[in-house]
C-alpha cells in the first residue's frame, strides 16, 4: 500500500512537472548534425596530423636542413664531457672500451672529436656529437663526420657506435684515433702511404685505428700509451672518474636566409629530361674551406650508398673546363651559411654545383675572384678524393 | 517504428533509428530527469545529450534487453552530474546531511507511529507531498525516481547509480522519512 501510494505520488509529480508532450527531436537532430560536423572535422584534423607527420618524416629523411634542426634536439642526449687536457666521457656510453692517449707527441693538442652513439641508420647522422675546431658550425657536420669515419674504417656503418679523436700540432701534423667494437673480420694491420702511417689492432674487444703523419716509433709510442677512460655502461658520472666542464659539443646552426641551400633539391633550378645526381657546395675562407655534398635522394643519401667521389670528380672536371658557364647571381645572400667562423678568417665566397646526368651547373659568388674560388674548390675536392680513395 | 527496429537502425548509424528512440523514450526520460533536477529546461537538455550518448554507445547495448532501464540509468546519472556541475548537488546534499537524515532515519522508520502517508490521498496532502519531494536531496530524488517512477528494483537502482544496495535502502528511507516529517503537520489532529 505504502509503495503503491509513493509510486502514485511520484508519477503524479512527474506529470505535474511535465504535463505536455516533450519534443526533443529538433534539438537532438541539430546537435546530431553538429556532432557529425565535429567528427568530420576531427577526421580531417586526424588525417591532417597523419599527413603532416608523414611529410615531416619524409622531409627528415631528405632534408639536411631538417636533420640539422633535429640534431639540435638530439644533441641534448648525445654528448661528451671533458675538458682541455682531460679524457672525454661520452653519453650515452659507447658499447666498447674507450681508450685515449696517455701520451701525445710534443705540441699535439686535441682538435676535433666526433662521437656516433650508433642509433638508427636514418637518424644517426644527426645525432653525432661533435666538438673542437675546425668543425665549422653550418657545414653539415654529421655528413662530414661520417665521411671521416669512412676514411678510417671500410666497415663504417652509421648504425654502429664509433668515435674519432683528431689531434693536431702547430706545424700541421695530425694524429687520428678511431675506435669501435670489434667485427669478425677485423685485423691488426700496419699500413703506410705517402703521408700517413696507419696502425690498426684489437684490444679488449675494441678495434682501434691510429693514423698520423708521424713516424712509426711515435705512432707505436702513442698506441702503447693509450689508457682506458670509459667502459661500456659507464655514463658521464658512472665511474669513469673524469668529470669536467662540457666541451664545445655542438651541431650545425642555421642561417635562415640561406637555409634552402641545405635541402636535397637542385640548387640552381631544374634541368628538363635529366636525372639529378646531387650537389656539392664549398664555402671558401682565408684559412680553409667548408663544404657539404650529397647525392640526390633517388640515390639514397643515408642508405649507406654515399657516392660523393663521383660528384667531386664531375665538379672538378666542370670547374677545370673553361667552356662551363658560371652563374654569378643566385637567390642567396652573400654571407656564409653557418655564420662567421673566426678560426677560418674572412669568408671569401661560395661555389655551388648541381650535378646532373649530362651536365654540371655551377654558381660562384662572393667577394673573392671567381677564378680563385674555383681553384680553391678544385683543390679541396681533390683533397677529398685523395682521402676517400682506398 | 517499434523499439527493436529503432535500435537496429541506430546501430546501422541510421538517423531514423535515433529519431525513433527519441519519440519512444523522450517523455518518460524527461519526466525522470525533471524529478531529479526539478527544472524542465535542465531536464530536456540532459535527456537530449543522453539520447546522443545512447546513440554513440548503441553498439554496446544488447538489443535482447529492454532499452528503457539502460537509458534511464544514463539519464539519472547525467542529471546528477549536471547538478553536480552546477553546484546544486553539493549544497542540497549538505543540507540533507546536516539534518543527519540517512543515519537517523533507519532507526526512526521502525517506529510504530501512525503513518502519515496513509492520509496523503487527500488533495491538500498530495500537494504537500509534492512540495516535500522537491525538498529532498537530488540523490534521494534520483533513488526515489528510479525506484518508483522507472520501476527499478532496489538492486537495479543500486547498479544504475553505482551505489551499494544498502545505500539505496537508506536513501529511500531517508526520502520517506523526510516526507514523513514534512507531512507530520498535516496529520489529522
Amino acid at each position: 500500500m505504502k509503495t503503491q501510494l509513493i509510486r502514485e505520488i511520484v508519477e503524479e509529480e512527474a506529470s505535474r512537472l511535465i504535463p505536455d508532450e516533450a519534443n526533443l527531436w529538433p534539438v537532438v537532430s541539430t546537435r546530431l548534425a553538429a556532432r557529425e560536423r565535429r567528427w568530420v572535422i576531427g577526421r580531417v584534423v586526424r588525417r591532417g596530423v597523419i599527413v603532416a607527420l608523414l611529410v615531416f618524416i619524409i622531409a627528415l629523411l631528405t632534408s639536411r636542413q631538417l636533420q640539422v634542426a633535429v640534431a639540435g634536439v638530439l644533441a641534448q642526449v648525445v654528448g661528451a664531457r671533458g675538458g682541455p687536457g682531460q679524457p672525454t666521457v661520452f653519453t650515452p656510453s659507447p658499447p666498447f672500451v674507450v681508450r685515449q692517449p696517455g701520451y701525445l707527441p710534443p705540441g699535439f693538442k686535441q682538435g676535433r672529436m666526433i662521437y656516433n652513439p650508433g642509433f638508427d641508420p636514418q637518424t644517426i647522422p644527426t645525432a653525432m656529437a661533435l666538438s673542437g675546431n675546425p668543425t665549422p658550425s653550418g657545414t653539415a657536420p654529421a655528413y662530414e663526420a661520417f665521411t671521416l669515419f669512412e676514411a678510417m674504417d671500410k666497415n663504417a656503418d652509421p648504425s654502429r657506435a664509433a668515435l674519432l679523436f683528431i689531434y693536431r700540432a702547430e706545424e700541421g701534423s695530425e694524429l687520428w684515433l678511431y675506435e669501435r667494437a670489434t667485427l669478425p673480420d677485423d685485423k691488426a694491420v700496419l699500413e703506410v702511404d705517402e703521408q700517413w702511417l696507419m696502425l690498426t689492432w684489437i684490444e679488449d674487444g675494441t678495434w682501434l685505428v691510429l693514423r698520423g703523419t708521424l713516424g712509426r716509433e711515435e705512432i707505436m709510442r702513442v698506441a702503447e700509451g693509450l689508457v682506458v677512460t670509459q667502459r661500456p655502461g659507464a655514463g658521464e658520472t658512472g665511474g669513469s672518474g673524469f668529470p669536467g666542464p662540457m666541451m664545445d659539443v655542438r651541431v650545425a646552426t642555421m642561417n635562415p636566409t640561406n637555409a634552402s641551400i641545405w635541402t636535397g633539391d637542385p640548387k640552381l633550378g631544374q634541368v628538363p629530361n635529366q636525372i639529378y645526381h646531387g650537389h656539392v657546395v664549398v664555402e671558401v675562407w682565408d684559412k680553409g674551406e667548408t663544404m657539404f655534398a650529397g647525392p640526390s635522394d633517388e640515390n639514397g643519401i643515408f642508405a649507406g650508398g654515399l657516392k660523393d667521389a663521383d660528384l667531386f670528380k664531375r665538379v672538378i672536371e666542370a670547374l677545370q673546363d673553361p667552356q662551363t658557364p658560371i652563374i654569378t647571381v643566385t637567390p642567396w645572400t652573400d654571407d656564409p651559411i653557418g655564420g662567421p667562423q673566426p678560426n677560418l678568417g674572412r669568408y671569401r665566397g661560395r661555389v655551388i654545383a648541381d650535378v646532373w646526368e649530362k651536365q654540371v651547373n655551377i654558381a660562384i659568388t662572393g667577394p673573392e675572384a671567381t677564378s680563385v674560388l674555383a681553384q680553391r674548390t678544385v683543390q679541396r675536392l681533390q683533397s677529398e678524393l685523395k682521402w676517400q680513395s682506398p | 517504428m517499434d523499439e527493436r527496429e529503432a535500435i537496429r537502425r541506430a546501430k546501422r548509424h541510421d538517423p531514423a533509428g535515433l529519431e525513433g528512440l527519441v519519440q519512444l523514450q523522450q517523455q518518460q526520460a524527461v519526466r525522470l530527469a525533471t524529478l531529479i533536477t526539478r527544472d524542465r529546461q535542465t531536464a530536456e537538455d540532459v535527456v537530449s545529450e543522453c539520447l546522443l550518448v545512447a546513440d554513440e554507445r548503441i553498439h554496446q547495448f544488447d538489443e535482447q534487453r529492454p532499452f528503457r532501464p539502460w537509458f534511464h540509468r544514463i539519464v539519472a546519472n547525467a542529471a546528477l552530474k549536471t547538478l553536480s556541475r552546477q553546484g546544486r548537488l553539493a549544497s542540497l546534499e549538505n543540507l540533507a546531511n546536516d539534518d543527519g537524515t540517512i543515519e537517523r532515519v533507519l532507526g526512526r522508520l521502525v517506529d510504530s507511529a501512525p503513518d502519515p502517508l496513509e492520509v496523503a490521498e487527500q488533495t491538500e496532502v498530495r500537494a504537500a507531498v509534492q512540495a516535500a519531494l522537491a525538498a529532498l536531496s537530488p540523490k534521494q530524488r534520483a533513488v526515489l525516481a528510479l525506484r518508483y517512477y522507472s520501476d527499478f528494483s532496489e538492486a537495479e537502482t543500486a547498479a544504475a547509480l553505482g551505489i551499494p544496495r544498502g545505500t539505496v535502502k537508506s536513501r529511500l528511507a531517508a526520502g520517506i522519512e523526510r516526507l514523513r516529517a514534512l507531512l507530520a503537520d498535516l496529520r489529522p489532529r
